[in-house]
């Protein structure tokens, strides 16, 4: 199940929010649970049984740590917990990918290929392993104290709204949350308010794009240089919008029942170099890197430069390959991590000096061209489009619908107008949580139901494109 | 101040669970959807439908087509994409100018997209020109009618944006200059009507509609009749002595129109609707009809019970409808030695715009059967056949296994279902 569709909107949500709040507060967390449970076996019936599995063996590392009473065993339950949980994501995600490539060597060198059964994926477990190792590390490192019941641990890892494609919420930012909090109306207006314009960005713009982008990336071959940089184009937008709308809908949702998740997204295509990127792309995902990864490594405290520069190379390369086993995603952390080694040697006080719109401008095409190894599915077809790309070629007139030029305009202009004068000041008015009065809230509640309809209006055909007659 | 706040909750929760609110029960009545709209059943639960994901799929669809102003918000849809940005939400439709509205593949012919080639169409053209030789020797006719096509008929109102260049032949060309080769029996309909176009006092086209108008259909029966006779293959007499002018569209006037499933209707110009009259007296002949939707609006309107003694209308050579009782549904079901031994005439009409489909390989069923003897029918002993070959290929029967558990139904059905696919399959190489 999807946040964006309407089997979400008009019957899960409402049935969801109904029965969560005539629930009494202390039962309230298992009615979150027990709905949470429900949205992930609905997409994944198999693999819930396994999330709840592999989050008992977590709470009990972790419980480990806490009642162990001599620093050897607390740090032996920590690296249990950090193996399990690393070795979970590597088994489920990575085996395929590793079993591959030991076959292409063993092939590779004339012999025969080891047998593999394929493993299957379970939905969000990139983010189940990252919330679970927050946990342990935070209590580890007694940052918080841990949740004394099972049921509420379970809620954090498995809370629908961040469940399936984040934000990456560090333990200590929402622990006191679960226990004790507090659901405001004004949060709830809020958080629905937030919850349309994810929706929005996701139905109205990302869709959109999407299909423009499959058109001509899905037949790279048969299109022309020109066409493929709209494909990206499109592309580049529709990854955008897409992820930072759903990670609105999370937010928004969890502001609803008192739930405060960190931003993931800050206008990041308005940036004016790689580092600020990433500084605003992904937030969480950067966030935990460093606070779990990067740190931990010595950060950029190792004293000598070569080390610095190379931690942050293998966060990134870690990162690319967080995103999907294939060296494509490798490729991209490494690409980004490049201009990111470069931002710090040079590149930073270059941009700097050729001004404000250039540098957004080029900055936008590097992140561009990166997306080119997020999207296409193999290193050699990425080769294809980068040389069609970079050569520029022209071979057939362009069209592009009407609405999908619109839709374009949008983008375009959701993701740089912060850089106008009052760009800032606008988009605060509605994702800012502030008291804004009877007037405020009015406005906000008509864009959330004009964004809240357009989008269900947009839902509704759900890929339906009859044909007038089944045979013409 | 906060009961205020609380009727704004109320009017959002309001706004997502509304549309489920009114008609769940007539959803799809509702502002009824034309076109081939397909509609996902009740999916009936099984375990191992849930942990395939497949269950959750199909109850999914079948609750979100359920949502009670879901027929509205696709006409809204449709309707922002229309007037926004001039697009159409059914598939092949193109908008002309002055909304003109076009199906693709009429315009594709026009263009010469689909030709098929001088060699395909001459080698079966002369096949024609046996089978109706063939079909003469025991005093039966074929007759070929070439249905009109909307993009020649109103090539000024093609979007500019579509595809400037004529190209030098197209399957409309090469069919009536090889007809005319061969003196195959013809009706070229399709220029005709492109010549009456301004002669004509009321519209043989439809703007938003892809048939020709009901006008243009009664000149087409009229003609049909009048052909029929003169070739003394005795059919009911035609006129209309009375003409119904109207604005509102009816039967297939506004097809296209009525598929793209606007919120509000589109400006008509009058159309006329002649009262057909048939005078039965010289009814004589059986026919076998094969061909498109253009057919088939006549036989809906019962025009072929009026002009055949008794006929048997082939749906794009597919579905088989007759005109006295009979159980057979699909044209591979027929013998078809026996369909023309019982037959007087055989016609088949196909717009240009299907010429692409080369009439639909009633051609190739009709060379088989007519000109080298081969013998077809005995439908169900080949299907009982076919089942048993897949029931004793154990991966394919294994497969099926899975397939009935997941879609809820019995492995025969399935298997029946197989085998009738591969037997139509199989017909077609």
């Amino acid at each position: 199940m999807v946040f964006s569709s309407l089997l979400f909107i008009s019957y899960f949500l409402p049935l969801f929010l109904v029965t969560y709040f005539l629930s009494p507060k202390k039962l309230r967390n298992y009615t979150f649970l027990l709905w949470s449970i429900g949205f992930y076996a609905w997409g994944g019936p198999l693999y819930i049984f396994l999330m709840i599995l592999l989050s008992a063996f977590n709470f009990l590392f972790v419980k480990g740590i806490v009642k162990s009473e001599d620093q050897k065993r607390k740090k032996a339950f920590l690296y249990l917990s950090i193996l399990f949980n690393i070795g979970t994501l590597v088994y489920f995600k990575y085996a395929n990918f590793l079993v591959e490539n030991v076959q292409a060597t063993q092939r590779a060198f004339g012999f025969e290929a080891m047998e593999w059964t394929s493993v299957a994926l379970p939905i969000g477990i990139s983010f189940f392993a990252f919330h679970s190792i927050t946990y342990t590390m935070d209590v580890y490192k007694n940052v918080h104290t841990p949740l004394q019941k099972f049921s509420d641990y379970l809620l954090f890892i498995l809370s629908f709204p961040q469940l399936i494609a984040g934000p990456i919420v560090q333990f200590n930012i929402i622990a006191d949350e679960i226990i004790e909090r507090q659901e405001r109306v004004d949060e709830f207006l809020h958080g629905f308010l937030r919850f349309a314009i994810g929706l929005a960005k996701k139905v109205l713009i990302a869709n959109v794009l999407a299909e423009q982008a499959d058109l001509v990336l899905d037949d790279h071959l048969n299109h022309d240089g020109l066409h493929l940089w709209i494909g990206m184009l499109a592309y580049t937008f529709q990854i955008y919008f897409d992820f930072s709308g759903y990670s609105d809908m999370a937010v928004g949702l969890g502001n609803m029942v008192g739930f405060h998740f960190p931003e993931n997204f800050n206008n990041p295509y308005a940036s004016r170099n790689i580092t600020e990127f990433w500084r605003k792309w992904h937030i969480t995902l950067g966030q935990w890197m460093k606070n779990y990864l990067y740190i931990p490594l010595g950060g950029n405290r190792t004293g000598k430069e070569w080390r610095n520069l190379s931690n942050l190379a293998i966060v990134f390369v870690l990162s690319g390959l967080w995103h999907g086993a294939s060296w494509n995603f490798v490729l991209w952390g490494c690409f980004h991590g490049f201009f990111l080694v470069i931002d710090r040697l040079f590149f930073l006080r270059w941009m700097e000096k050729i001004g404000k719109y250039p540098s957004v401008i080029i900055t936008f095409v590097i992140v561009l061209l990166g997306w080119v190894l997020f999207r296409m599915p193999d290193f050699a077809s990425a080769v294809e489009v980068y040389s069609k790309m970079l050569s520029f070629e022209i071979s057939s007139s362009i069209f592009i619908e009407n609405s999908v030029l619109f839709t374009f305009m949008l983008a375009v202009l959701f993701s740089f107008f912060v850089l106008l004068p009052y760009g800032m000041k606008i988009q605060s008015y509605f994702y800012v949580f502030e008291d804004r009065g009877l007037k405020g809230q009015t406005v906000h509640l008509v864009v959330t139901v004009v964004l809240l309809l357009l989008s269900m209006i947009y839902l509704a055909p759900g890929g339906m494109n009859p044909f007038i007659y089944y045979r013409f | 101040m906060s009961r205020i706040k609380y009727s704004y909750i109320a009017i959002l929760m309001l706004t997502m669970v509304f549309p489920l609110v009114s008609h769940f029960k007539n959803a799809r009545k509702y502002m009824q959807l034309k076109g081939d709209v397909r509609y996902q059943e009740r999916p009936t639960f099984t375990i191992d439908g849930w942990l395939s994901g497949e269950y959750q799929i199909a109850q999914q669809k079948y609750m979100e087509e359920h949502v009670g102003l879901r027929n509205l918000f696709i006409r809204i849809h449709n309707q922002i994409q229309f007037s926004c940005f001039g697009e159409p939400s059914a598939r092949g439709v193109i908008i002309g100018k002055e909304d003109y509205l076009f199906e693709e593949n009429y315009i594709n012919e026009y263009y010469g997209i689909n030709y098929l080639g001088d060699e395909l169409i001459d080698v079966q053209v002369e096949k024609i020109a046996k089978i109706q030789s063939k079909l003469a020797e025991q005093n039966k006719l074929i007759l070929f009618v070439i249905g009109p096509n909307k993009a020649a008929f109103y090539s000024d109102k093609i979007p500019d944006s579509y595809l400037p260049k004529r190209k030098a032949n197209t399957n409309h060309k090469r069919y009536v200059a090889q007809f005319e080769k061969h003196r195959i029996n013809c009706i070229d309909f399709s220029s005709w009507m492109n010549q009456q176009r301004d002669k004509s006092p009321y519209p043989l086209y439809p703007r938003t509609g892809i048939h020709w108008s009901n006008y243009a259909q009664a000149l087409f029966l009229d003609s049909l009749s009048s052909y029929l006779n003169e070739k003394n293959f005795p059919v009911s007499g035609l006129s209309f002595p009375k003409i119904n002018v109207s604005s509102d569209l009816q039967f297939y006037d506004d097809d296209i129109e009525q598929g793209m499933n606007l919120l509000f209707a589109l400006n008509k110009t009058p159309h006329a609707y002649p009262e057909l009259l048939f005078d039965k007296k010289s009814r004589k002949s059986n026919a076998i009809l094969i061909g498109d939707s253009y057919l088939w609006n006549m036989f809906e309107r019962g025009f072929f019970n009026e002009l055949f003694l008794n006929y048997r209308y082939f749906y794009y050579n597919e579905d088989v409808y007759s005109s006295f009782p009979s159980t057979i549904k699909k044209t591979i079901e027929l013998d078809m030695t026996k369909e023309v031994e019982n037959t007087d005439l055989i016609l088949v009409l196909c717009t240009e715009a299907n010429l692409h489909r080369q009439f639909f390989f009633i051609v190739e069923d009709l060379y088989n059967t007519v000109c080298l003897g081969k013998e077809t029918g005995n439908y169900q002993k080949r299907l009982k056949e076919t089942m048993e070959k897949i029931r004793n290929t154990k991966e394919w029967a294994e497969n099926l296994r899975k397939k009935a558990s997941a879609q809820g139904k019995s492995f025969e059905e399935v298997l029946k279902e197989d085998a009738a696919y591969v037997l139509s399959t199989e017909r077609r190489k």
